[in-house]
């Protein structure tokens, strides 16, 4: 079920009269089929957004399309989603078995279509064992795998899930993002989740919508994403350790940081962002020299700090190439890695 | 291996329980045929002779003659059996749901073989036979030895008590004064602690008498005959078990008509709670889910309302139930519709309200945004989902209710007291006590027996009630502030 | 068992498909506003129960009582009044015989009856509450069993205890009380009924009737107060006792300088709340005393003001409805005096 968002935006006015624009003018396509991230920090509408494709916020403007269909004025109950909330909302007087079935009570179904339908959705997510305890007897992921079976069951054309993973501690999230993964290749719904960790959207989702302030960045898949950003948020939202961001200028078509030239590039002369992932560094014999400020030995990789520009930039190379104690080193970048940014709208405009 | 015991401690108590409601059974059914027996004795006339009720009589049951005395100690054997084995059996049943194998200790056994002997006192003797077995289960969970244990262990630790402790060799030690000032100190701060805790406890104790003293006096002074209560000079503050007058309770319910009464009561004190509890559901969800335009300043009128004193409502209600307004009582003509006058207005409750609203409020909205996607409506939301999460203040509202309709007085004296005669046969038991007759015929002498008779019956219930709910009502009253 | 399911499912299938049907029948011909019932019409019903209730006989009597105090002489058999006066019926009441002073053939008047029960039984049960629930808090063992007793007269009947007590206060050697003092050597009392000692016959003093009432009183008021307090102390965080008695504070500074003030916010309420419901005594007076208000004979009475309006209320004298509304207006005045100040101080003075 393809989703198709159009001039999408909402706009809240409190109590005083005061408007806060959440989301605005969004332009997406969703494709069918495929799991989704809504990225972006805190307060970047993507919460909005998708309780309007749910249905449950009335957009200011815009329009929704899931597949053929208008669906921007339709009630959340006839559009067909499912929707999985932060805190999982599992009714706490009802069983497992109960929470699940209660869906399809609104349903027009037999019963025993209904119970086979549980028993399906309760062997898909793994909580065969669990159908008759009630929500306060089960830990966090089990709550998570009951509320996705409860959204599921009603066979909806699409799933929305609400920053389903932020509850949870750190190894369960590894591993639920996992679950969710295969719960969806698995089911082929078309499959929404909200996030704000850039680490987990990349890791599972085929595409990624990325928002900042009620504004799309970029619609991308995760790696094309971070491979080629289409403006400075993005590519300072996406990587850990964050990329490097220095001040860098072109004259006669040649990038220069500091005095030294790093190479050609087809823009105009001018000032720009310049960037760098720390991972794109490389020890080169032939490169450029640096003086180690810090090393931070983590494992397969380490992590050395270094001024360029006046800027403390971070590079991420392999623990063979340094030793303890070094505090010289040469370095060079991976060819095509250096980007460029515009100093006022940050949009990309070339790379080197 | 603990666990085996356990389980069979449980099935024991199961089985003693079991047999305890048995035995509540029997002692209610015994209470009721030898009250049945008592009968009221007639003048000349035909009429109750009031004056006579002090004599003791002789009534004919299925084996014979048997004497009034003899029927009033079973009686009082049988409510004093009742005292001790309902709340006995309440906390068996508790205990038995809420049951842990880490609760087990010592205490708990030497408290089971308690039970095993009031048990016996109950004359329940296979109660008290499961009991004592159980009592040795218990042992083995705990100490690891059962019965048979424990008789080979009475030798040795009677040995233990007669043995003297060898002195231990103590070295000499050196008391400085610092010592000294120490252990005076630590031993002063003991005395005090021990003696504060002494008074803290002797003042309770006599607040508790404070208390309790009413109480003891009404469950007294309804069983005295009238001459012990209302003329003797000297009135005994005991009595013996055959002197208990039960006949004055069957006075009361039949003769004074308070069991009419009490019927009346409960009509009013079920109809009104069924319709509060009605309104105040959907008004609560209204007030609490629902967002619409001047919802709050609807609910703060509300909230100011509670400020006024009934005495201004009552005024003008009495107005509009009469013949100016709907014509429920109306004031000397036939027709009235006492019933209807005592229940419509309070069918609604303000304080009730605020109080659901507020447990109606700490349930999530995302439950509600999950049932919105599922398709449920409101209505269908408020019954599958609020009223199950919100059923213990639902209930403990009901029982509010039921107590303030059957502690009413102001209100339905004033409805029933425009009917006359009429307006007696709906009397509500607080109009009664006030209202009617205890005076000695032909005389004006209260009969303080039967009038005391008659408070115990309005009050036994009330704590009957209260100490089966006890958790429901004090947590109500103390979350809604009110009286409602 | 789960035939009788199946039955539920089938009736709420066949429910739904009459609502779809009805539904659908009713867009369709342009009445979709009847089924997509707006958030306020839904309010209205769920709110129409109580809210009719509510106005026939909450709203609309507190309205009419302000009706009826300037009616003249009202007539409730034919619904007539003879004339209009502002404050002719508070006049009445104020300067009615036994209202606000003394009249001759009485010692006291309904004003300061209540007053003297505002003012004695209030402070004794609010004390009295306080040093229980402190000793509460400080035992252990039997704690829940004192506090189920010392509970105990909330849930009892007033008329019922109330003629307990009236017994228990008997006049002459055989009332209780009396032969309890007889153990102390004291000679017996007359409390509230006449006693007939060899023929001469005594009558109780005011002062005497008004002991009894202010006990009953305190002993019904106690309860709530009680539970009140201890959770209040209860909730007092243990750290505060902890470092107090680190730095050796006696027990009674720990009460005065921590327990109180910490708890001082609900000592207000309660004390403001026990004003007010002292000053609407009427039940214990009529439960001891009577509809006279006072023992037989005695030249002094024992109303109160609630008494008083209810003995206008059943007193059929044309205008006698007016007098007890502007009785009735007057309590509530003294009242809404009390809750305002109770709002003020508690914005300003109490320690949190």
């Amino acid at each position: 079920m393809e989703i198709r968002l159009e001039h999408l935006t909402k706009i809240f006015t409190d109590k005083s009269g005061i408007e806060t624009t959440a989301v605005n003018d969004l332009d997406i396509v969703i494709e069918s089929g495929k799991l989704i991230a809504l990225l972006g920090p805190s307060g970047c509408g993507k919460s909005t957004t998708l309780f309007m494709i749910a249905g449950l916020h009335k957009p200011t403007e815009g329009k929704i399309f899931f597949g053929d269909d208008e669906v921007t004025k339709l009630a959340p109950e006839k559009r067909g989603i499912g929707l999985v909330f932060q805190n999982y909302a599992l009714y706490p007087h009802m069983t497992v078995r109960q929470n699940i079935m209660f869906p399809l009570e609104n349903l027009r179904i037999k019963r025993e279509d209904a119970i086979a339908r549980m028993n399906e959705m309760a062997a898909l997510v793994n909580i065969k064992e669990l159908l008759d305890r009630k929500p306060a007897q089960l830990s966090g992921g089990q709550q998570q795998r009951v509320a996705i079976a409860r959204a599921l069951v009603k066979k909806p054309r699409v799933l929305l899930l609400d920053e389903p993973l932020s509850n949870l501690d750190a190894r369960l999230r590894l591993q639920m993002r996992e679950e969710i993964k295969r719960i969806q290749r698995e089911t082929q719904i078309t499959t929404i989740f909200v996030t704000h960790d850039q680490e987990e959207a990349m890791s599972i989702s085929d595409q990624m919508v990325v928002l900042n302030f009620g504004v799309k960045q970029q619609v991308d898949a995760p790696q094309e994403m971070y491979n080629n950003p289409d403006n400075i948020f993005v590519a300072k939202f996406l990587g850990n350790p964050p990329i490097n961001i220095f001040k860098g200028k072109v004259k006669n078509n040649t990038l220069y940081a500091g005095k030294t030239p790093i190479g050609p590039v087809e823009v105009q002369d001018g000032q720009y962002d310049v960037g760098v992932r720390p991972e794109d560094f490389r020890v080169d014999d032939k490169g450029f020299d640096v003086n180690i400020t810090e090393i931070f030995h983590i494992g397969r990789d380490t992590l050395i700090h270094f001024d360029e520009s006046g800027t403390d930039t971070r590079a991420l190379v392999d623990s063979d190439s340094i030793l303890p104690g070094q505090t010289k080193v040469k370095l060079s970048v991976k060819k095509g890695k250096i980007h460029l940014f515009d100093e006022t709208s940050g949009l990309v405009v070339g790379h080197v | 291996m603990k666990n085996i015991y356990f389980k069979r401690y449980r099935r024991q108590e199961l089985i003693s329980l079991i047999f305890d409601f048995l035995a509540i059974i029997a002692y209610i059914t015994i209470f009721l045929m030898f009250f049945r027996m008592i009968k009221l004795p007639l003048g000349e006339g035909g009429n109750v002779d009031l004056g006579a009720l002090a004599y003791p009589q002789v009534y004919q049951w299925t084996f014979g003659e048997i004497k009034s005395e003899t029927v009033n100690t079973v009686l009082t054997l049988m409510a004093l059996f009742l005292v001790v084995a309902i709340p006995m059996f309440v906390i068996g049943v508790k205990k038995l749901k809420n049951g842990l194998i880490y609760d087990v200790d010592l205490p708990m056994t030497w408290a089971k073989f308690f039970q095993a002997l009031i048990s016996l006192l109950l004359v329940n003797p296979i109660s008290f036979v499961i009991k004592l077995i159980s009592t040795f289960t218990l042992l083995r969970v705990v100490k690891d030895y059962g019965f048979i244990g424990f008789i080979k262990n009475i030798p040795s630790r009677i040995k233990q008590l007669f043995e003297k402790k060898p002195k231990e060799e103590k070295e000499p030690e050196e008391e400085d004064e610092d010592t000294i000032r120490l252990k005076k100190n630590i031993s002063r701060q003991n005395f005090r602690k021990l003696s504060r805790m002494f008074f803290t406890y002797m003042f309770l104790v006599l607040i508790a008498l404070f208390i309790m003293i009413p109480f003891y006096w009404m469950v007294i002074a309804s069983l005295m005959t009238y001459y012990e209560s209302s003329v003797n000079p000297n009135p005994s503050l005991f009595l013996l078990f055959s002197d208990t007058q039960w006949i004055n309770y069957k006075t009361v319910l039949q003769e004074l008509n308070f069991g009419l009464y009490i019927k009346n009561t409960v009509i009013v004190a079920l109809v009104s709670t069924a319709g509060t509890i009605i309104t105040t559901i959907l008004a609560a969800y209204a007030f609490a889910k629902i967002q619409f335009k001047g919802r709050e300043t609807l609910f703060s009128i509300l909230i100011m309302t509670m400020m006024v004193p009934g005495e201004i409502f009552i005024i003008t209600n009495f107005i509009t139930v009469s013949g100016n307004g709907f014509g429920w009582i109306a004031m000397g003509t036939g027709n009235n519709h006492y019933f209807l006058a005592m229940t419509i207005p309070f069918m609604t409750s303000i304080s009730y309200i605020f109080f659901l609203r507020q447990s109606f409020k700490q349930v999530p909205d995302s439950l509600y945004r999950a049932a919105r996607v599922d398709g449920c409506s409101d209505f269908k939301y408020l019954t599958r989902v609020m009223i199950p999460i919100a059923s213990p203040i639902i209930f403990t509202i009901t029982i509010l209710n039921i107590l303030g309709a059957w502690n009413a007085f102001i209100w339905p004296r004033l409805i029933t007291s425009t009917g006359g005669t009429e307006g007696q046969q709906y009397w509500l038991i607080s109009v009664a006590l006030r209202d009617a007759s205890f005076n000695v015929p032909g005389g004006d002498r209260i009969m303080y027996n039967l009038q005391i008779a008659a408070s115990a019956l309005v009050t036994v219930p009330l704590i009957i009630i209260f100490l089966v709910f006890r958790k429901y009502i004090m947590n109500g009253i103390g979350r809604s502030g009110t009286k409602g | 068992m789960s035939k009788i399911k199946d039955a539920f499912w089938a009736v709420r299938n066949w429910f739904k498909k009459i609502n779809s049907k009805i539904t659908d029948f009713l867009v369709n011909h342009k009445m979709g506003f009847l089924v997509h019932w707006p958030d306020w019409f839904k309010a209205l019903i769920f709110l129409a129960p109580a809210l009719i209730l509510l106005s026939i006989f909450i709203f609309y009597p507190i309205v009419n009582a302000f009706k009826l105090v300037i009616y003249e002489g009202y007539n409730q058999t034919d619904n007539t009044i003879t004339g209009y006066t502002v404050f002719g019926n508070f006049i009445t009441v104020l300067n009615e015989d036994n209202f606000l002073l003394p009249s001759s053939h009485t010692q006291s008047s309904v004003m300061i009856n209540t007053l003297i029960i505002v003012l004695i039984s209030v402070p004794i049960s609010i004390l009295l509450s306080l040093l229980i629930a402190v000793a509460l808090n400080s035992i252990k063992p039997l704690r829940n069993f004192f506090q189920t007793i010392y509970f105990l007269p909330y849930v009892t009947n007033s008329i019922a205890i109330g003629l307990v007590f009236a017994y228990m206060f008997k006049s002459g050697d055989s009332g209780l009380i009396n032969r309890m003092l007889g153990w102390f050597g004291i000679d017996p009392i007359a409390w509230v009924s006449n006693w007939n000692n060899n023929g001469v016959i005594i009558g109780p003093t005011f002062w005497a009737a008004m002991s009894v009432l202010i006990i009953y009183g305190v002993w019904q008021a106690m309860a709530f107060k009680i539970m009140v307090f201890l959770t209040s102390i209860q909730g007092i965080d243990k750290q505060y006792y902890q470092a107090a008695e680190i730095d050796g504070t006696p027990k009674r500074r720990i009460f005065s300088k921590i327990t109180i003030p910490l708890i001082s916010p609900m000592i207000f309420y309660i004390i403001i709340t026990s004003m007010i419901g002292a000053f609407k005594t009427y039940e214990s007076v009529i439960a001891i005393f009577g509809d006279s208000g006072a023992p037989a004979g005695a030249t002094y009475t024992l109303k109160t003001i609630v008494f008083y309006i209810y003995d206008y209320l059943n007193n059929s004298t044309p205008g006698n409805l007016s007098l007890a509304a502007a009785s009735s207006i007057i309590l509530f005045a003294f009242i809404l005096v009390l809750t305002l100040i109770q709002m003020q101080i508690s914005k300003k003075r109490v320690h949190y």
